[in-house]
């Protein structure tokens, strides 16, 4: 009987180990055998801390002396306790008391859940790759997006931005009965910059100009590149028709000193024109009308100095 | 039944002592300073005291718990389950392997995950129902605790619908780092069972007085 049994625990597929009560191996499956490359004959009857040092560790120890002295079964997961049997695999290790002829015994089943810890690394590397490849869509979306609605040279709202915002800022002066801005600037002589330049100093200057309209709007106005060197700019939630003129001074104050781009310092002039939702036009487009011939004004009048003009 | 301030006094002292154990055999399994400590501990009757029971169970508003339950075998019947919220036990289980908690990790909780939180309900339920038994000098035999998740619910669902009248109640918590992981243990035993536990604990009170 003795043999058909030790012939079913060598044929299991776990690593079974049986220490008598003073820690001694006194039984080694064929799977330990393999597992740890010790072979039975040669570690019968010595402490098992001798055999497997890692098990000298003291709350190993104090397992063994719970499981002995109170018949509690312990177990041990191959994630916190690792290289309990080797370098390469992970074991589970449950400890529990058996009892034969008044004497205890401590039997130790390994079980090898190495193919968990590989198939949970592999899915965790797909995963945080999926992860990144998320993220890295959801940027190129944001990009897309900015691409779609910003100009590529200076950055600014592009028009199809302009359009939309402004629809919503008309409906917004509408229902709360404000007043809606909106300056059509564009750059004096600036075809003459581009031919005694070049178009790459020309972006240069769109560039400035951009950034300079930016620095003078108020925090929710939008400056719009409208296209080539015209700018437009929306002014919402105006509270009367002169307090454009915080913005157009600015604008003036920034162009008075001469600007330094490419090592060449040049001088540079703005003309705008203003118009206003209720007063002057009902829609965008009647607006962006108004303003430009109220530009076309304020260039005739001044064409090489900063000037804005409203056709009253 | 059973809840007078002494009995509870006694039975808070014990459960402190076996917890206090386990604290230090978690703490020098995963080289990190542990704490657990049990800050109360009641009795209650299931069937009419259900809404008390619900209201220990603080943390049900979190959704998922994470449960380990070991069963009693043979003199003693019923079972103990050591109880945390879900998500609380994530961050556990990465500061027991001192990893660091991705953005990428999910509410889901793989095998390897199951297994420490079966070596870690194997330690505490251990030493409070192994060291219980100890100095009340009953031997319990049980088994090793399986690990499931519940939704608050489907969990009071499930132990409500028990034979056992009696449930021991003791909330715990636990600190890891700068972590604070609050939990309860529901010890499930029968009218007969809880009887014979109080007995003994009567007796202990009575050794004091004497």
């Amino acid at each position: 009987m003795n043999k058909l049994l030790y012939q079913v625990l060598d044929n299991l597929n776990e690593g079974i180990v049986l220490l008598n009560e003073e820690l001694q191996i006194i039984y080694w499956n064929y799977y330990m055998e393999d597992i740890t490359n010790l072979k039975r004959y040669d570690i019968l009857n010595q402490p098992i801390v001798d055999i497997l040092p890692n098990f000298s560790m003291r709350y190993y120890l104090d397992a063994f002396y719970d499981v002995i002295e109170q018949g509690t079964i312990r177990f041990f997961s191959g994630a916190i306790h690792k290289q309990m049997l080797n370098n390469s695999d992970h074991f589970n290790l449950k400890m529990s008391r058996i009892e034969n002829e008044d004497k205890h015994f401590i039997q130790l089943e390994f079980m090898n859940v190495t193919s968990q810890f590989n198939q949970i690394k592999q899915l965790k590397s797909y995963v945080n790759k999926l992860w990144d490849t998320n993220r890295e869509l959801k940027e190129k979306e944001k990009i897309i997006q900015k691409l779609a609605y910003h100009d590529k040279l200076t950055g600014a709202a592009n028009r199809s931005l302009f359009y939309e915002v402004s629809s919503s800022l008309l409906l917004q002066a509408k229902r709360n009965k404000t007043l809606l801005g909106l300056i059509f600037c564009d750059v004096n002589k600036f075809k003459s910059i581009n031919d005694t330049y070049g178009h790459e100093f020309g972006d240069k200057v769109l560039i400035h100009i951009s950034q300079l309209l930016e620095k003078s709007a108020r925090e929710s106005d939008m400056v719009c590149r409208y296209g080539g060197d015209e700018f437009v700019i929306l002014l919402p939630d105006m509270k009367d028709v002169d307090n454009y003129k915080v913005v157009a001074s600015r604008i003036v104050k920034l162009t008075k000193k001469p600007v330094k781009i490419q090592n060449i310092t040049i001088s540079l002039s703005i003309s705008g024109g203003i118009s206003f939702y209720p007063i002057d036009a009902e829609t965008i487009d009647q607006l962006l009308v108004k303003a430009d011939a109220a530009m076309y004004t304020a260039k005739q009048q001044k064409g090489t100095e900063t000037y804005f003009y409203r056709m009253e | 039944m059973g809840n007078s301030d002494m009995t509870q006094d006694i039975l808070k002292e014990l459960f402190n002592i076996s917890v206090g154990r386990a604290a230090g055999i978690l703490s020098d399994i995963v080289g990190q300073k542990i704490h657990l400590n049990v800050p109360n501990v009641k009795i209650l009757k299931a069937s009419s005291e259900s809404y008390a029971i619900d209201e220990y169970i603080s943390m049900k508003k979190n959704g998922t718990l994470m449960v380990s339950t070991l069963s009693f075998k043979e003199n003693y019947t019923g079972k103990a389950s050591l109880i945390f919220s879900a998500e609380k036990m994530k961050t556990f289980i990465s500061l027991c392997l001192q990893e660091e908690q991705n953005d990428s990790d999910d509410m889901d909780f793989n095998d390897v995950d199951f297994d420490i939180i079966k070596e870690i309900g194997n330690i505490i339920l251990n030493c409070i129902i192994g060291e219980t038994g100890n100095l009340l000098n009953i031997s319990f035999k049980y088994t090793l605790p399986e690990v499931r998740l519940f939704n608050a619910m489907e969990f009071k669902y499930d132990y409500r619908n028990t034979d056992n009248v009696y449930v021991l109640i003791l909330y715990i918590t636990f600190v890891i780092g700068d972590t604070e992981i609050e939990g309860a243990i529901i010890v499930d035993l029968s009218l007969h069972s809880i009887n014979d536990l109080l007995t003994r604990i009567h007796k202990l009170e009575e050794s004091l007085y004497e």
